[in-house]
């Protein structure tokens, strides 16, 4: 049971630092649904592997037991697992799901937040203009959404690269990009071993939705649109927003990746990312079988004790 | 073929109304169409605007012989307000935006103005 856990450990931890950099290398859409599924799949294997952990000393409680019509004493012989580790993987488990429901609810709320936000904008022509000086743009997420320009940047762009960034913020809304962040941040939340995760996500996303501009303008234009709106916000950056620095979505990395043409699919590279996962899981199910089998014995020393 | 002609209709609302908002003052139908690059019929370009104000997009006054255009500021401001109450509630605000730009970095600022020395041709159509 051990070694399943440590292996389950092991692959989920390899995923986490394996699918960010696989992501960078991928087709954006197949990598925004590999850092999603992939990720709600390590993070379950994590909490699985806690609760597993915890299962034994769990079990060993009175009440526990006498529901669970097993023997205490036939459980405590054969616990593979360390009293001070099984109390420690208790807690974290409660600590870290707990972590994952507050994170689902601040994000649930904010995203409500923006669904009526929605209904109140009036858009034109697919968009909503807001008189700002400040260039900034955004899809805000709703039923249905909608695409937030300030004048300011209307300004910083000519015709064509309008375009594209108008095609851009629709490809977000179209295809949910704002659920696939949504999922990441609560698994993220519940494993800590998937950190670098968010921010491969907004990546994949911004990607995704630079890939499908580029389908409607040259790509040229779709990379000089984003340098152009990316050098009138440039000066936003005055402001002191030490956190948020560090989340910048790499806007030159995304130019360059424009520039460079369309990504080449590498389904091998996706399999890869996508097999560490699996392994991960199916170990977290073989150590939970193996759980299973702990405490079929002990019930049969409950039942033999009883008869 | 009638689909593809909506969706280009469509597009040239976006087009008109984007020039609109990017001027520093009310253009005339003929301003409008010299800015998308003369390459739309001027017929074409009133009837656009001619939508858009029915819609309630733009406001116009007499200029000349005709009108000159200038877009829905009030709905704007509007706009504005109700996107500030958004932003100003909520801690995770920020993660439902897809923004298109995001902050950048002082690393971002330097690549990025580097790549526009070298990358961006000049500005003409």
């Amino acid at each position: 049971m051990q070694t399943a856990i440590a292996v389950a450990l092991v692959f989920t931890c390899a995923f986490g630092l394996v699918a960010p950099a696989v992501a960078r290398r991928v087709v954006p859409s197949a990598a925004t649904w590999m850092l999603t599924i992939g990720g709600v799949l390590a993070a379950l294997t994590g909490v699985l592997v806690l609760a597993l952990l915890a299962a034994t000393v769990v079990g060993q409680n009175d009440e526990v037991a006498h529901y669970g019509h097993w023997s205490i004493a036939a459980l405590r012989r054969a616990d593979p697992v360390a009293r001070p580790v099984a109390f420690a993987a208790l807690i974290l488990c409660a600590v870290l799901c707990a972590r994952a429901a507050l994170t689902f609810s601040r994000r649930a709320r904010a995203l409500r937040v923006a669904h009526r936000a929605c209904h109140g904008l009036q858009e034109y022509a697919g968009f909503v203009v807001l008189p700002d000086t400040a260039a900034d743009a955004y899809a805000l997420p709703g039923r249905p959404g909608r695409v937030v320009v300030t004048r300011g940047m209307l300004r910083a762009l000519r015709v064509d690269e309008r375009r594209a960034l108008l095609a851009h913020e629709r490809s977000h809304l179209r295809h949910n990009h704002h659920w696939h962040v949504t999922v990441i941040g609560v698994a993220a939340a519940m494993n800590p071993l998937l950190v670098c995760l968010p921010r491969a996500t907004q990546y994949a996303i911004e990607r995704w939705a630079d890939e499908d501009a580029a389908r409607e303008v040259p790509r040229v234009t779709a990379a000089r649109a984003l340098s152009q709106a990316a050098a009138a916000s440039a000066p936003r950056i005055a402001r002191p927003r030490a956190s948020l620095a560090a989340v910048s979505t790499a806007v030159a990395a995304r130019i360059d990746a424009l520039q460079e043409g369309p990504v080449r699919p590498r389904p091998l590279l996706l399999a890869c990312a996508l097999a560490t996962v699996v392994a991960a899981v199916v170990a977290a199910v073989v150590a939970a079988e193996q759980t299973a089998v702990l405490f079929a014995s002990a019930m049969q020393a409950a039942g033999g004790g009883a008869g | 073929m009638a689909d593809h002609a909506r969706r280009a209709a469509g597009e040239l609302e976006a087009d008109v109304l984007g020039t609109l908002w990017a001027a520093d003052e009310p253009l005339t139908p003929g301003q409008v169409r010299e800015r998308l690059g003369d390459e739309l019929a001027y017929t074409t370009v009133l009837t656009i605007l001619t939508r858009l104000h029915a819609k309630g997009a733009v406001t116009r006054a007499a200029s000349g012989r005709g009108h000159a255009y200038t877009p829905a500021f009030d709905e704007a401001e509007m706009a504005a307000s109700r996107m500030r109450a958004v932003l100003d509630r909520g801690s995770d605000r920020e993660a439902v935006l897809a923004r298109f730009v995001g902050d950048l970095t002082e690393d971002d600022e330097r690549t990025l103005l580097g790549l526009l020395r070298r990358a961006t041709p000049p500005r003409n159509p």
